[in-house]
């Protein structure tokens, strides 16, 4: 206690406008509140403080200079104790009545807001606005502000800007209406929709598009109450969302097509409806949205009232200035249930006309049943009992089967298949931004966007990809006039694309930079620790080292490398997605990231193996080839242990049956087979005894327990119905690392 | 300090709006601006540059502007860095947790170059 009013009694605040000394002076008030021997009177200088504090802090003094002064005496007073005149004074004061002002003393007229005192969070009563009186103060202020930055940042690219990130993220609000729909507590998604209008408002209240920024405010209010449980999410909020969600949509586009000034008349019919609507807003309220297609017609087809009669109160409702339903309603012709199912059921139409939103859980509920059917159904018929059915019917009509569960099996993959073209879309902006941001010309050209990716991918290469194309424009693409002395063309070319090959989708993003300088790059990872000065190591292994982590070439950090991301990030999220990665590139001439990935992560195409008794599937994206040596190209190296030579190259040997702790077939690797894989900088041969054969195998996680299995990602249901483990490589070759680092204690040359 | 040799580092997850806080910075002669789209991104700014002044957002996914504020407070190397914070009008009110927070000062959307520049006054010596 005595220290806390010691700790007061130092605090030293420099003005009203050093807020971080009112800071430091309102935390030890509420230390000073916990203690023991903390009394009333004390209570009531600490509660004026606060409240003082809070209108000093809010620039809502009436008088600045009177509540700074005021501010200074109560802090003596409570630190010195009641000894001090002035706390007498303030104790009688304050006693009069609830902070009631007293009346004499020479302080100007004020109101003292009623609500309890800097209870944060409690802010949207302040938002009804007549509420809090520091709101028309502010407002006036606001609007002083509007007319000076009207001419300030009237810049038509920042006008677009605005225009195209806003549709984006009212994009984003449909779905997540959807899934506040289905959890109307979804608090994640509430804030999911809030933010856009909260940011969207927030523009339009720096550019003057006062509709926008009306509307938006409005909605934003609307979404705070639901935020803070003040009102619960139903039907009646969602539609009033999904309806300012179109206004603005027709808004922005209006403001798209430069129709400026329509923006800044004042509010037109629609809006004014609206803004009346969600002031009038209460759950029981008629859900009287804006028509995209004619509620009439729906009405119609429902049976309320004929085709004619639609006309006639369409008619109607034009003079009126109304609405159809409104007008419908009034009139008694249709009563507000029939009217609000027509208006939601013209929201869906809109929807299912195009497409069919369907629950990923579900979607991936149905893949992975028809992945376990074409299993059930390759069990069947590869039944010893089933093989033995010679019969011309029966071999017709298995083979119509499989040409259905192939079919089922291709569409049911499809389903979750999104073009790629949405998330290429989105680097033209990041391209344009990044090089108008470092001065360079660079134009982005695309490739093959109709390719399609699995949905749970799209999302996935988005962030690698971003990271990819700011590596090219920040460390690829070099300035005008360096490409110009170069002799090439001033401006820079970034190529995406993207393939479809085998199971693989296959990114290329090319670009005509300046290449990676290899000793550049060496010299760095010298100096980093990355390798050490005698390693040798061949171009494509240098390249390889801008993955590692903590990699940069570039000194200094620049904007754009400044998130903070290397590329490193990129390799990590490749692999997890089961993916590979390669650069190449000619030191002047440009470089060339290729991103191969599985088509979906739901199924990996395999290389089923046999080691011993049991059969493993290596996903074939990891293998680079397979091959039986000959006997002189095998030998133990002292320190290294086992080593293949493949073309002069030297690998390390990895018995898989050790690994996996079976009898193989085949001790010698001149019998048994190799399968060469690469990880990290080096390559390695897995000793196998055979190749089974290739197949596309429906990846089953081994569930919570196994999860931490070495070597293993997972299993899969073979086509005789046994189950055989997926291999994977990358732990296996780190658990070889390992043991090798332990038993021989040397592993590197130096 | 001279503004000219001041760092900036802008926070806001809505890319117009940084333009337009660049912009305004832009007037009043500051040349080094850094942007960062939320405060995770922004932590990671700050551990790679020397930032002389935060111009952030509150309300941004992942990381809000308080929660980065009290990051960035708790950080020995960045705990008197001259914060400054966005707010909107209606969210005015949770200003105070900022304050209590240690933020330097705070500014209502939407505003001039004037206004900023007066802010700033207040907690960057120029």
């Amino acid at each position: 206690m005595e220290t806390t009013l010691a700790q007061l009694g130092n605090q030293v605040i420099e003005g009203p406008d050093d807020l971080m000394g009112i800071g430091d002076c309102l935390n030890l008030l509420d230390d000073l509140e916990k203690k023991d021997g903390f009394s009333q009177p004390m209570a009531k200088r600490v509660q004026e403080l606060r409240l003082i504090f809070k209108r000093l802090i809010l620039e809502e003094s009436p008088d600045r200079a009177w509540d700074w002064d005021r501010a200074q005496k109560l802090l003596s007073g409570l630190s010195n104790g009641k000894e001090d005149d002035d706390a007498e004074e303030c104790v009688d004061e304050v006693e009069m009545e609830a902070l009631e002002p007293a009346a004499g003393e020479d302080r100007p007229e004020i109101s003292w807001p009623e609500d309890d005192m800097g209870a944060p969070g409690e802010n949207a009563d302040a938002e009804s606005g007549a509420a809090d009186p520091g709101n028309a103060f502010a407002e006036k202020k606001s609007s002083e502000a509007q007319d000076s930055l009207d001419n300030e940042l009237q810049d038509p690219e920042l006008i677009k800007e605005f225009i195209e990130e806003s549709k984006e993220h009212l994009a984003s609000i449909e779905l997540n209406m959807l899934a506040l729909e289905t959890d109307p507590n979804d608090s994640e998604a509430i804030n999911a929709v809030f933010r856009p209008f909260h940011s969207i408002k927030g523009v339009a209240g720096f550019l003057n598009f006062t509709e926008i920024h009306h509307l938006s405010h409005e909605v934003e209010n609307l979404l705070d109450m639901a935020r803070s449980n003040k009102i619960a999410v139903d039907d009646a909020i969602i539609d009033i969302v999904l309806t300012a969600t179109d206004i603005l949509k027709v808004m922005l586009t209006e403001l798209e097509e430069g129709d400026n000034e329509a923006e800044k008349k004042s509010c037109s019919p629609i809006v004014a409806q609206f803004l009346e609507r969600v002031k009038n807003f209460s759950s029981d309220s008629p859900t009287v949205g804006i028509p995209v297609r004619k509620v009439g017609a729906i009405l119609a087809e429902h049976g309320v009232l004929d085709e004619a009669a639609v006309d006639e109160f369409a008619e109607m409702s034009k003079i009126k200035g109304q609405k159809l339903g409104e007008t419908l309603i009034e009139e008694g012709v249709a009563s507000t249930r029939e009217v609000s199912k027509a208006l939601r059921e013209q929201r869906h139409t809109v929807e299912s006309a195009a497409s069919v939103r369907v629950d990923t859980r579900k979607l991936d509920n149905l893949v992975d049943m028809v992945g376990e059917l074409v299993i059930a159904q390759s069990m069947v018929l590869q039944n010893p009992d089933v093989l033995d059915i010679k019969e011309q019917k029966f071999q017709k009509d298995s083979v119509q089967l499989n040409r259905i569960t192939a079919e089922l099996q291709r569409i049911s993959m499809s389903m979750r298949m999104v073009p790629i073209k949405a998330t290429f879309q989105k680097m033209i902006r990041l391209v344009r931004d990044l090089s108008k941001k470092e001065g360079k010309d660079v134009n982005l050209e695309m490739k093959g966007e109709d390719t399609e990716i699995d949905r749970n991918m799209v999302e996935e290469i988005y962030e690698p990809l971003v990271h990819m194309i700011r590596n090219s424009v920040d460390h690829g693409i070099e300035l005008p006039h360096e490409r110009t002395s170069a002799g090439k063309e001033p401006s820079g070319t970034i190529l995406i694309s993207a393939e479809q090959k085998g199971g693989n989708i296959v990114i290329d993003i090319r670009d005509d930079g300046k290449g990676l300088d290899v000793d550049k790059i060496r010299a760095k990872a010298i100096e980093r620790g990355v390798i050490s000065a005698t390693d040798q190591l061949d171009d494509k292994a240098i390249f390889e080292l801008i993955f590692h982590a903590g990699f940069s070439t570039r000194d200094k950090v620049t904007e754009v490398s400044g998130r903070g991301v290397g590329m490193d990030v990129v390799k990590k999220c490749v692999e997890r997605l089961r993916g590979k990665m390669e650069v190449t590139s000619v030191l002047g001439k440009g470089s060339h990231f290729q991103l191969k990935l599985p088509l979906t992560m739901a199924i990996i195409d395999g290389m089923v193996i046999q080691v011993g008794t049991e059969r493993f599937i290596v996903p074939t994206i990891a293998l680079k080839e397979s091959l039986r040596p000959k006997r002189d190209s095998y030998f133990t190296l002292q320190g290294k242990g086992e080593m293949v030579k493949v073309r002069d190259l030297l690998m390390p040997l990895v018995r898989l049956h050790t690994f996996f702790d079976e009898e193989p077939k085949y001790h010698n690797p001149w019998e048994g087979l190799l399968l060469v894989v690469n990880e990290g900088k080096k390559s390695y041969c897995l000793l196998a005894d055979e190749i089974v054969g290739r197949q596309e195998v429906v990846i089953k996680s081994l569930g919570g327990m196994f999860r931490q299995l070495r070597g293993i990602s997972g299993g899969a249901i073979l086509g005789d119905g046994k189950v055989a483990l997926i291999v994977d490589v990358k732990g296996i070759i780190s658990t070889y690392e390992d043991s090798t680092n332990d038993g021989s204690g040397r592993r590197r040359l130096d | 300090m001279a503004y000219k040799d001041m760092t900036v580092l802008i926070v806001d997850d809505f890319l117009t709006m940084r333009r337009i806080v660049r912009k305004i910075l832009r007037d009043l002669q500051f040349e080094n601006i850094i942007e960062a789209e939320d405060g995770s991104a922004a932590v990671e700014v700050l551990s790679t540059n020397k930032i002389d002044l935060i111009v952030s957002d509150w309300n941004m996914p992942k990381m809000t502007g308080l929660e980065l504020l009290k990051y960035v407070r708790s950080q020995e190397s960045t705990k008197d860095l001259p914060f400054l914070m966005v707010t909107a009008e209606a969210q005015k009110e949770n200003i105070v947790e900022a304050v209590k927070a240690k933020v330097s000062n705070y500014i209502v959307k939407p505003f001039t170059a004037a206004i900023l520049e007066e802010k700033l006054g207040k907690i960057v010596p120029k």
